[in-house]
């Protein structure tokens, strides 16, 4: 398999869920440091950075997954057009076989 | 350069809006790690935190509906191509998903309406005590205005599927009668075949518009890779269910 050209077309899912893994980890981590810091200065300090923080890398990431789905959706729309307007025999519905009627 | 702007302002200002939240979270944890008072760390967490979810929420359902907005382009353009008049009235791209930005951008208004009071009433108090109340609701408007926003996209996102459903209705049809009109006793794989192609990450029915132009071969249901999910246009999760069900009933 070719990784760098894996890399270059699934980029968009690759950090989608890089960032999501990511964010995970940040919450984690924010839950373990809350837990174990007796100063509240220091607990929301660790929401800020750990549990904002990750919050906002699980919303881009699960943005950039939306967003390489979509992608996807293009491709696949681009290539039934290709096909059509390469004559690919297309079946008629039944509503446009009672009244056929070319464009 | 101008051009763009006016096509893709929707994923420029999206993308713009998640890097500007992005910065203001990152200067939101400098400063509360920097403070020592923590009336002062609860407001900087309000503004800034919050406020930077809040930014993220906009640019997530900005870019999202651009990519949809698109892909209704793209079937307006599909619709175009086919042989046969439209399967019903045609909508503009651009007002598909304005309803859904209006409405997303209501939901996240509730939010700010609930996060500017709280970090006014943060702010305005050295006693850390109410600020926490305070913060308290502010996390539930943002919430509450995440949900609808979500919501909000997800509708835009159901209105295109239905038409998706609409528009390749007779491939799923031909696709049917196809598999009914096939021999049992025909050579290579069963009936229950399915069909992949290496360019896809899903399988499909016999006759597929997806499978247009690709070279695919026929394997058997339960002989379907794991890593393969069932095709939406071709509705293949119908093979994907009957194929659960049996594997249960068997145990």
């Amino acid at each position: 398999m070719d990784i760098s050209r894996w890399l270059r077309t699934e980029w968009d899912r690759v950090l989608g869920f890089g960032l999501i893994g990511l964010g995970a980890v940040f919450v984690v981590l924010a839950y373990f440091g809350v837990s174990d810091s007796p100063y509240l200065a220091q607990q929301l300090s660790f929401i800020t950075s750990g549990g904002i923080g990750g919050l906002f890398l699980l919303g881009a990431g699960a943005t950039l997954l939306h967003t390489a789905d979509v992608h996807d959706e293009w491709r696949k729309l681009d290539r039934i057009e290709r096909a059509l307007r390469a004559g690919e025999p297309v079946p008629m519905p039944s509503t446009s076989l009672e009244q056929p009627g070319p464009r | 350069m101008p051009k763009r702007l006016q096509t893709q302002w929707d994923w420029i200002l999206g993308y713009a809006l998640i890097g500007i939240a992005a910065v203001v979270i990152t200067s939101t944890w400098v400063s509360v790690s920097g403070s020592r008072f923590i009336s002062d760390q609860l407001a900087y967490i309000a503004s800034g935190g919050l406020g930077g979810l809040v930014l993220l929420g906009l640019g997530s359902v900005l870019v999202i509906t651009a990519g949809l907005s698109d892909e209704w382009r793209k079937l307006n353009r599909l619709e175009d191509a086919l042989p046969f008049p439209p399967t019903g009235p045609r909508t503009d791209a651009a007002v598909l998903v304005r309803r859904g930005r209006i409405v997303a951008a209501l939901g996240l208004l509730v939010a700010v309406v609930f996060l500017v009071p709280a970090w006014v009433r943060i702010s305005g108090t050295a006693d850390p005590k109410p600020g926490l109340g305070a913060l308290t609701w502010a996390v539930v408007g943002l919430v509450i205005g995440g949900l609808v926003a979500a919501l909000a996209t997800l509708g835009v996102q159901r209105r295109i599927q239905s038409r998706k459903r609409r528009l390749f209705a007779p491939w799923a049809l031909a696709a049917t009668d196809g598999a009914a009109t096939t021999a049992p006793a025909a050579a290579g794989p069963s009936d229950d075949a399915v069909l992949i192609a290496p360019e896809l990450t899903r399988f499909h029915r016999p006759g597929c518009p997806a499978l247009s132009g690709l070279a695919a071969r026929p394997v058997d249901r339960g002989d379907i890779p794991a890593a393969l999910e069932p095709c939406d246009l071709c509705e293949a999760d119908a093979i994907a269910r009957e194929e659960r069900t049996w594997t249960s009933v068997a145990g």
